[in-house]
């Protein structure tokens, strides 16, 4: 288990650009010879890019909810009036 | 279940004040583009989840306001999704230095991805967001998701990667008919 959370962390470093360029060629030229690492760091990229949507979705939906409210609530009349105003 | 919420990167009263600051700038910009108030209720919306990632990360450069640089982005996304405008949308020096990463734009079949993912493995999306994307540490996520150890946490971070690749497997879900 150890080996393993150390080589996600290594692997993150590398894929979040937090490593020295020389650590980056050493690491990238390691890859090209071991395939278990290779698939780390795919499967990485890939819960990376997944975990990204989820947070962009997430981020949104509190957006949203602060966007009805102010296209609803009374407390925001005159904001509600002049975007009324730009599209009539 | 979260014990705690985590600082959201900008207060609701920050978001809020954008809204009544740079809202109206981009309505009447989506109007002189032919779009109606949906349209730019929605492309604000999406230019402030890009303004407040890019905050996380530290990528703002904003170089005359905050509300001149949501504008930008907001042009920015309107030619992408409408590319015939592109002519009509002028950008000035600094809006055309925006840049907006393909990694914001989900393909199109992304969302089913998601929904799979959020079904069946929704507490690790969680971890991994405030681990990547938050960038909270692991002892404030171990605080948050209600883990006894910040060691217990880093230990399920790993597992949810193993995890979330399995429910995709499970699902018979080729990743490559998402991707590639």
């Amino acid at each position: 288990m150890r080996n393993s959370l150390n080589e996600i962390r290594e692997a993150e470093q590398f894929m979040l650009g937090k490593m020295s360029p020389g650590d980056q060629l050493l690491y990238q030229a390691r890859t090209l010879t071991h395939p278990g690492l290779r698939q780390r760091l795919r499967l990485l990229k890939r819960v990376y890019r997944w975990s990204g949507l989820y947070h962009r979705q997430q981020l949104k939906q509190d957006i949203c909810q602060l966007e009805q409210r102010m296209f609803s609530h009374p407390d925001y009349q005159s904001f509600q009036n002049q975007i009324q105003t730009i599209f009539k | 279940m979260l014990l705690e919420t985590p600082e959201p990167v900008l207060p609701h009263a920050h978001l809020e004040e954008l809204y009544l600051s740079t809202f109206p700038r981009v309505a009447a910009f989506v109007k002189s583009m032919q779009g109606n108030l949906e349209d730019a209720r929605d492309i604000f919306q999406d230019a402030l989840v890009i303004y407040l990632e890019k905050a996380q990360r530290g990528q703002l450069a904003v170089y005359q306001s905050e509300q001149s640089y949501l504008l930008g982005i907001v042009k920015h996304l309107w030619i992408r999704k409408f590319r015939r405008d592109a002519p009509k949308v002028s950008l000035d020096d600094a809006e055309q230095t925006i840049n907006l990463e393909d990694a914001y734009f989900p393909l199109v079949n992304e969302t089913r991805l998601l929904q799979i993912l959020e079904q069946s493995g929704k507490r690790c999306l969680d971890l991994l967001r405030a681990f990547y994307y938050q960038n909270l540490s692991m002892k404030k996520i171990a605080a948050f998701l209600g883990f006894k150890s910040e060691r217990s946490a880093t230990v399920q971070k790993y597992k949810c990667l193993e995890k979330l690749r399995n429910v995709v497997k499970e699902k018979s879900i080729s990743y490559e008919e998402f991707f590639e």
